[in-house]
């Protein structure tokens, strides 16, 4: 048992940290305001390194080590203001470029990471659609065989960075009569015809990382861009929730450390009553509680990593630690506003727009309602 | 960062666990509604090794790495199921026997370290005041210095152990002008004259350990019985109150852990309206929340023990630890009777013991409150 990071480590995460206060942090709550996604930041954090943090060398990335991508990715969260660029960058590396590394054949993973990697392509993880959400395996989209290829059909909601991207993993049925073993992945690229995304949706919080929907009308699509042999789409979907689940929120360890700063920095400038409110057990309580939670949130996100780069199973660990992350940001967030008091209201303090960014958190990836029936799954119930 | 342990550690668990479940689960529903504490479990612990785990050998312990010792004392609370005996050997192992292995000379050390760990020798700590708990260092106890050492005049309240303990560390001011700085620390034997214990005090759970309080009037102690020079106690006292926070809830773990194992049990076994009523979300929701609880206490554990094993500061995650841990096993162990349903409330049934112990875990040590203060306080509020 070792808690300890080396110095490399350290390192790599004060250049991470400044990196990201220097170039990342203009205009957040103007782009929030109008809904913008800043494909100049998004280069930026290409060019650092950051997408291609864990990716293997060959493919275009940094091919550094898992803890010490999630340390990367905890410092991006605390440097970053912008929450929707962090959850975005998380999103595609661990639910677009995991998939592909672990389960694409040669060619596709030349053919897409590099691109990911380097900024030049976005990618968009298709598997929610209107009519299933939590029960994912019920999904209507279909892929049906033909020379050559697939013709698929169907719509897919609910997508990050759907407006955006070069290139969809669409999760469709091939043989609708074998229920979720009928279901296969597909890498589908824009351009293809019969493949359309929508503009972002309008939503609460994440506004810099586009929401929206994915269009497949006898959408054609070639042989060679299914990821995976015919049916094995739940295993990719499973696979790629439980590297989701374990690390989508690493950047949020970070935001909820920048959270703790700015309270604890404002219960001590902040004077009533004749002292600095810190000095009231009230508030000086509820920082605590700030402080135990990002504390253990830490713990989790670094043992999934550990377990990951063992090549360990972590299902049970992916699950808990989404769940408590997840809900301890969404704690966190509520807390800070209450620390600015009707300052923290207001959108200009930038303290209000961390809840509604978290709130996201507790939904996708699995909501923590199904993050809690993964884990009494697994502890043998029902 | 590394989360594995070593083969050696792991069997070390399992053997304390074995020995547990086969040796310390007799008549525990007797032994709590009577409040008896049991001398021949607690020597049965000595002999495997429990009390000296982290003493040196040349003190007659097993000089146990501080991991190890966390893991060890966490099997043994999950094998064990009298939760008072845990608490009793967590309290002299973190409180009493860090205090003479830090703070004492080489004759102290020699004098009751070996007894200590042996099981011959019960030690009680005395702190704690009718008029003085959180706000410990405005004890009254008064050590007046007389040729060759003090005169103590004072009482001593809540103190684990006080009504059969064969000597008490006390906590006593030699000026109280000088407030928290002219506290000292003594160790007070027994037998000597002037010093009393009460009889045992009744309590909500933990019944199985005797606490009690210890009464010095004109209790002459020579010098040597000073642990430390006059005007340590504080730097003594917060000492060994980082030791307690950062291991005493290790037991805790384990204990959890097998409730968690309990309720799913119970939940797979128990039918109503058709089905387990571990299929109703109502009830694995409130285990899977379980689950996590004891995984989030388990690494904060964990990490405490490595950082003092490498000898750093821990007050800030020993206060963090020691807040959480005491916490959900609270709820824990609200949450097993919830599952269990009435049956759980029942004593027979040794579900509804480990709540009342447990509520015991979020005020000793320093209260939840407190720890709130020393994280708020350590963050610079």
């Amino acid at each position: 048992m070792d808690f300890q990071w080396s110095e490399a480590q350290l390192t790599l995460r004060n250049e991470v940290v400044d990196f990201a206060r220097c170039e990342l942090n203009d205009d957040v709550i103007t782009r929030d305001r109008e809904s913008r996604f800043s494909k100049e930041q998004w280069d930026k954090c290409a060019r650092f390194g950051i997408l291609g943090m864990c990716f293997p060398q060959e493919y275009g990335g940094q091919g550094k080590d898992l803890l010490t991508t999630i340390l990367v990715m905890e410092a991006l969260g605390y440097g970053c203001e912008d929450n929707g660029l962090t959850g975005a960058l998380n999103g595609q590396m661990w639910s677009i470029q995991e998939p592909i590394l672990t389960f694409g054949n040669e060619a596709q993973k030349r053919r897409f990471l590099p691109g990911l990697c380097n900024g030049t392509l976005l990618g968009a993880h298709g598997m929610t659609e209107p009519e299933s959400g939590s029960d994912a395996f019920s999904l209507s989209t279909r892929a049906d065989k033909r020379e050559g290829g697939y013709i698929l059909n169907g719509s897919k909601i609910m997508i990050g960075l759907a407006p955006v991207c070069g290139v969809a993993l669409i999760f469709a049925a091939t043989d609708p009569s074998l229920g979720q073993w009928g279901i296969s992945a597909f890498l589908v690229e824009k351009g293809t015809p019969g493949f359309s995304v929508s503009q972002g949706w309008e939503k609460m919080g994440l506004r810099t990382g586009p929401t929206g929907e994915l269009t497949l009308e006898e959408c054609f699509v070639a042989e060679e861009n299914r990821l995976g042999p015919e049916g094995a789409g739940v295993s990719i979907f499973t696979s790629s929730m439980e590297w989701e689940r374990s690390f989508i929120f690493a950047s949020h360890v970070g935001a909820m450390e920048r959270q703790l700063e700015k309270a604890i920095a404002y219960a001590k400038e902040r004077r009533q009553f004749g002292q600095s409110i810190g000095k009231f057990q009230s508030v000086s309580n509820r920082i605590a509680e700030m402080k135990v939670r990002l504390e253990t949130a830490r713990l989790h996100l670094y043992k999934a990593a550990w377990l990951k780069e063992l090549g360990e199973p972590a299902a049970m660990q992916s699950a808990v630690t989404k769940l408590h992350i997840s809900e301890a940001y969404v704690q966190s967030s509520l807390d800070a506003i209450k620390i600015f008091g009707g300052k923290g209201y207001l959108t200009d303090t930038g303290i209000e727009r961390d809840m509604r960014d978290a709130t996201g958190g507790v939904l996708y990836t699995g909501t923590s309602d199904i993050q809690r029936v993964v884990i009494a799954r697994l502890l043998g119930l029902g | 960062m590394d989360f594995t342990w070593t083969e050696e550690q792991l069997e070390f668990k399992k053997t304390i666990i074995e020995f547990a479940q086969k040796e310390l689960n007799d008549d525990l529903l007797e032994q709590d509604k009577s409040s008896s504490f049991s001398r021949e479990n607690w020597l049965k612990c000595a002999q495997i090794g429990i009390q000296g785990l982290a003493v040196p050998e040349e003190y007659g312990g097993a000089g146990a790495d501080l991991l190890t010792a966390a893991l060890v004392m966490e099997g043994l609370g999950y094998g064990c199921r009298d939760g008072g005996l845990t608490f009793g050997l967590n309290s002299q192992m973190w409180s009493v026997q860090p205090t003479i292995l830090d703070f004492g000379s080489e004759g102290q050390k020699q004098e009751y370290l070996p007894g200590l760990c042996c099981g011959e020798l019960i030690g009680a700590y005395g702190m704690t005041e009718p008029d003085s708990g959180s706000d410990a260092f405005s004890l009254r106890t008064t050590a007046t210095k007389k040729d060759g050492g003090y005169v103590l005049n004072g009482t001593k309240t809540l103190v684990t152990f006080a009504p059969l303990a064969d000597f008490a560390i006390v906590f006593a001011t030699v000026d109280p002008e000088l407030g928290k700085w002219g506290v000292s620390t003594f160790v007070v034997d027994k037998d000597t004259p002037g010093f009393q214990v009460s009889r045992c005090m009744e309590k909500m759970g933990l019944r199985t350990v005797p606490i009690g309080e210890l009464v010095f009037e004109d209790c002459f102690i020579p010098e040597e019985n000073r642990i430390g020079p006059e005007g340590a106690g504080s730097s003594i006292f917060n000492s060994s109150q980082e030791w307690e926070r950062a291991v005493i809830l290790a037991s805790h773990l384990g204990v959890m852990e097998r409730q968690l194992e309990q309720a799913i049990q119970y939940a797979n076994d128990r039918r109503q309206f058709g089905q387990s009523i571990g299929k109703f979300q109502a009830v694995s929701n409130r285990i899977a929340d379980m689950k996590v609880r004891l995984e989030t206490a388990r690494l904060l554990t964990y990490k405490v023990a490595w950082l003092k094993s490498l000898g750093k500061s821990v007050m800030l995650d020993a206060a963090i630890a020691k807040l959480y841990l005491s916490e959900c096993f609270v709820e824990s162990s609200l949450d097993v009777i919830r599952v269990h349903g009435g049956y759980g409330y029942m004593t027979e049934f040794e579900v509804e013991r480990d709540l009342r112990d447990a509520i015991g875990g979020t005020l000793y040590g320093g209260t939840s409150d407190i720890q709130r203060n020393i994280i708020a306080s350590l963050l610079g509020l």
